[in-house]
């Protein structure tokens, strides 16, 4: 309060707006807002899978239970047509699945509301940001630490499953307390299906395919087709001319009018030997196809989870070095311990990133490290280094009054030091 | 009414600046859980269905297999046929009531989909397209993760991370942090003792630091026995000696826990927080924080306070963006190389000092040093050379002059 008085007093008014518009920005705009949209997108995205195979399954198995049913209705007007036991049997089967049918139906429903659960673990979670933020909690209290703490290990954990740390992850999400909170299932998924792809196997990620075939045509992937095409270029790669035709045969020909120049391509590479240095057929035996349809099948299942190309770990931690770095961080005599740019391997990492925009003076005591302000204002030693008044004090008061720059070690009286007044 | 006016009006009433708090959490919250209410009554409501069904047909299957025992040619029985094709309609129409009330899901699922893509932000292009972080980057990247881990305390962790990122670490490396994790990990199974004595072992550093550490152990002990044993407690407080003029305050809302000691008061009484499990959390951050400064690394992770900065910064900057005052923003990151507006972190992440001149409002450099007038105010070389008129300047904030040869250089 004394220090906002004094500001006043100054002319700095606009100190005391500043913070009040902060708090208010921080209740328009929290940050949850800014970076949470996939922790909740996510679940919500499974929740929809799971509700679409479920609809699906149910479907199926009642057309699969009302089949013959017409017959049996029918006999009721034309009894020659059906014998009693052909009734019976019938209504044997509708019993055997409808009993069938119970117990898939009960368990789509249990996934869906399992998915739901996970939805609402995640919201609790930021809903326990959102009351700490609504409860003007001082920033250094600790439950802010420990939501902080979580944030950083799930963001962490992300850029983890993303590179193929698998067990890492794992052991960090149990040790830091965040099950449920990151996107394990979808990561597991996926990496089953990268590592039989690079053991140059379709099969799994085809089975992939045709399953969230709806989806994929949505967003007009062309993973599927990407897939039969190498299957079909590994048989021609094995000599198996003939087996390929029939393959082809039976795959490509309902394809739509866009990739049909990319299968006569293919119907071409019949006639080229696997050592061919005729282009394109020469890229089409290339194996690193496969690494290619190992990226499409990575950018293809993020886009079915709504999961961000980037990481938010990644956009995150340029985003914060950026806002951290000052020029005085590749100055040699300028460094400081505690920054993270000037201390560690970050400085290397930061380097091409942009330097944070300075428009407003703020000054650290090279001393103390604390903030030179009103409360502890910035005070000039002859030979022009600053120093805060706090910690001028406290040397003089051990030592007769007199300070040494720890600096340039020249030794000056304490009543010699002259005020800075900074705006 | 009284909003439409405003709005008519073009003034903010005070109801319209509450509206600006952001209910977005609240709105997908609520999607959810109607969604949830949806389904479970579908989930009841296929039970009952199902389960009846089930045990009709089964009836009837049971009629028709006795039907077969006891008529010569029950098709030509006119009811029987009749009540046949009954229970085929039955069968059809709760079938398909069962398929289509679960179809009607869909709309309240998908509602909550809406609600997550309206209410928080799915733009975050806030970078340019390059990524700083390539996969040059990628190796020492990971090294920082591990060291984040082992600082935690997760020294397991770093070490499957090790393995399976194949980085080329020895156990040299690994070593410093071995005994820091021992203590972290008895503290989290409730077990001071490590920790006791490794605050013995250096204690004159600790002193040094004015590090509350020893103070926070006695206390948790200390309110441990209390719970069980008032004298054993008593006896126990002998050890505040030493921390005594440092921690008075404390001390006394200890001591005043005695009032509260018998039947488990304590967790009504206001000292309720020295009950709660987070005590256990704190005294293993400071732990923390004392090991490394005592082995020269910085007190904070390097990672989580640029992920924490990063968190403020990119909140900021998406704000800005959507308040449309910073549209292009990707476009002006890659092509500068410094940040197109200023966040302001807090003093928390203030590691280095940053001088403005009021005047030219840039920022200083080596060849522009900020400059001491004679009257104590502080601007740029830049703007000293700039307001010099002959031999003299006047100072742009006060009336006192000041001669060419009096500013003096500063050195933050």
């Amino acid at each position: 309060l004394a220090c906002r008085i004094a500001d006043c007093r100054n002319g700095r008014v606009t100190q005391t707006q500043e913070m009040v518009d902060k708090e208010a920005a921080r209740r328009e705009y929290p940050d949850i807002r800014a970076l949470e949209h996939s922790t909740l997108k996510v679940p919500y995205e499974i929740l929809n899978k799971k509700f679409r195979t479920a609809q699906k399954t149910i479907d199926r198995e009642v057309a699969n239970i009302l089949g013959g049913s017409n017959e049996i209705l029918q006999c009721s007007s034309d009894p020659s047509n059906q014998s009693i036991e052909s009734v019976t049997n019938f209504l044997g089967g509708v019993v055997q699945k409808l009993t069938a049918l119970k117990r898939k139906a009960d368990d789509c429903y249990n996934q869906e509301q399992g998915c739901i659960k996970n939805c609402k673990l995640r919201i609790n979670h930021l809903q326990d940001r959102m009351d700490q933020l609504r409860r003007d909690l001082p920033e250094d209290d600790f439950a802010i630490t420990i939501w902080q703490r979580k944030r950083c290990s799930r963001f962490i954990v992300d850029h983890l499953l993303r590179h193929g740390y698998y067990k890492a992850a794992i052991d960090l999400i149990e040790e830091a307390d965040i099950k449920g909170l990151c996107n394990v299932e979808i990561f597991d998924v996926a990496r089953k299906i990268e590592a039989s792809l690079q053991t140059k196997s379709v099969t799994q990620c085809l089975n992939w395919c045709i399953d969230n075939r709806s989806r994929l045509k949505k967003i007009k992937s062309s993973l599927e087709f990407n897939l039969r095409m190498q299957e079909f270029i590994e048989l021609i790669r094995e000599g198996k001319r003939l087996d390929a035709v029939k393959y082809a045969r039976r795959h490509f020909s309902n394809i739509d009018a866009g990739s049909r120049d990319l299968m006569k391509r293919a119907m071409g590479l019949l006639a080229f030997q696997i050592n061919t240095k005729c282009q394109p057929y020469h890229d089409m035996y290339n194996p690193q196809r496969w690494k290619m349809l190992l990226q499409q099948f990575r950018e293809d299942i993020f886009s079915l989870y709504q999961l961000k190309e980037r990481s938010m770990f990644s956009v995150v931690l340029q985003v914060g070095l950026a806002s951290l770095k000052t020029p005085d961080c590749y100055n040699e005599c300028n460094k400081n311990l505690q920054c993270p740019i000037c201390s560690s391997s970050f400085n290397e990492i930061a380097r091409s990133l942009p330097f944070s925009h300075c428009s407003h003076s703020r000054l650290v005591c090279k001393i103390s490290g604390e903030e030179m302000n009103g409360n502890n204002p910035p005070m000039m030693l002859p030979n022009g280094m600053v120093y805060s008044e706090k910690a001028l004090m406290k040397l003089a008061d051990s030592n007769h009054g007199i300070v040494t720059c720890p600096r340039t070690n020249a030794s000056y009286l304490f009543s010699d030091l002259k005020r800075v007044f900074l705006l | 009414n009284r909003k439409m006016q405003a709005n008519i009006e073009g003034k903010p009433d005070g109801e319209e600046k509450d509206n600006k708090e952001w209910k977005g959490l609240e709105s997908v919250t609520n999607e959810v859980e109607k969604a949830a209410l949806k389904i479970n009554n579908a989930h009841q409501q296929y039970y009952k269905d199902i389960d009846s069904l089930l045990e009709y047909v089964t009836n009837m299957h049971q009629q028709f297999v006795d039907l077969k025992e006891v008529d010569q040619d029950p098709m030509s029985n006119f009811s029987i046929m009749q009540s046949l094709a009954r229970s085929v309609e039955r069968i059809k129409e709760t079938l398909s009531k069962i398929s289509s009330n679960h179809k009607d899901l869909h709309s309240s699922i998908s509602k909550i989909g809406k609600a997550i893509d309206k209410n928080f932000v799915t733009d975050d292009h806030i970078l340019s397209k390059e990524d700083v972080l390539d996969t040059n980057k990628h190796n020492a990247l990971t090294e920082i993760i591990c060291e984040h881990l082992l600082r935690l305390g997760c020294i397991d962790v770093g070490k499957t991370l090790i393995k399976e990122a194949e980085l080329d670490w020895d156990e040299s490396r690994l070593e410093p942090f071995t005994e820091l994790n021992q203590i972290l990990r008895a503290c989290r199974d409730h077990n001071l003792d490590p920790a006791m004595q490794w605050v013995k072992r250096h204690k004159t550093a600790l002193d040094a630091r004015n590090s509350p550490l020893e103070f926070m152990l006695h206390r948790i002990k200390f309110i441990s026995l209390l719970q069980d044993d008032e004298r054993q407690a008593l006896e126990y407080a002998r050890h505040f000696g030493g921390c005594s003029q440092r921690h008075q305050k404390e001390l006394q809302k200890l001591m005043a826990c005695f009032l509260f000691s018998k039947n488990g008061r304590l967790s009504t009484s206001p000292y309720a927080t020295f009950l709660s499990p987070n005590i256990w959390i704190e005294v293993c951050d400071v732990i923390v924080r004392d090991a490394c400064a005592m082995m020269g690394l910085p007190s904070e992770s390097s990672l989580a306070i640029s992920l924490n900065a990063g968190c403020l910064a990119a909140t900021s900057l998406l704000m800005l963006k959507s308040q449309l005052k910073y549209p292009h923003l990707h476009d002006v990151w890659s092509n500068a190389d410094e940040l197109p507006i200023e966040i302001d972190l807090g003093s928390k992440y203030h590691f280095h000092s940053a001088f403005a001149c009021p005047v030219m409002r840039s920022r200083s450099s080596n060849s522009n040093p900020p400059m001491r007038l004679s009257c104590g105010h502080a601007i740029s070389k830049e703007a000293v050379n700039k307001l010099l008129t002959g031999s003299k300047m006047k100072c742009p904030y006060c009336p006192q002059e000041t001669r060419r040869d009096e500013p003096k250089e500063l050195y933050f």
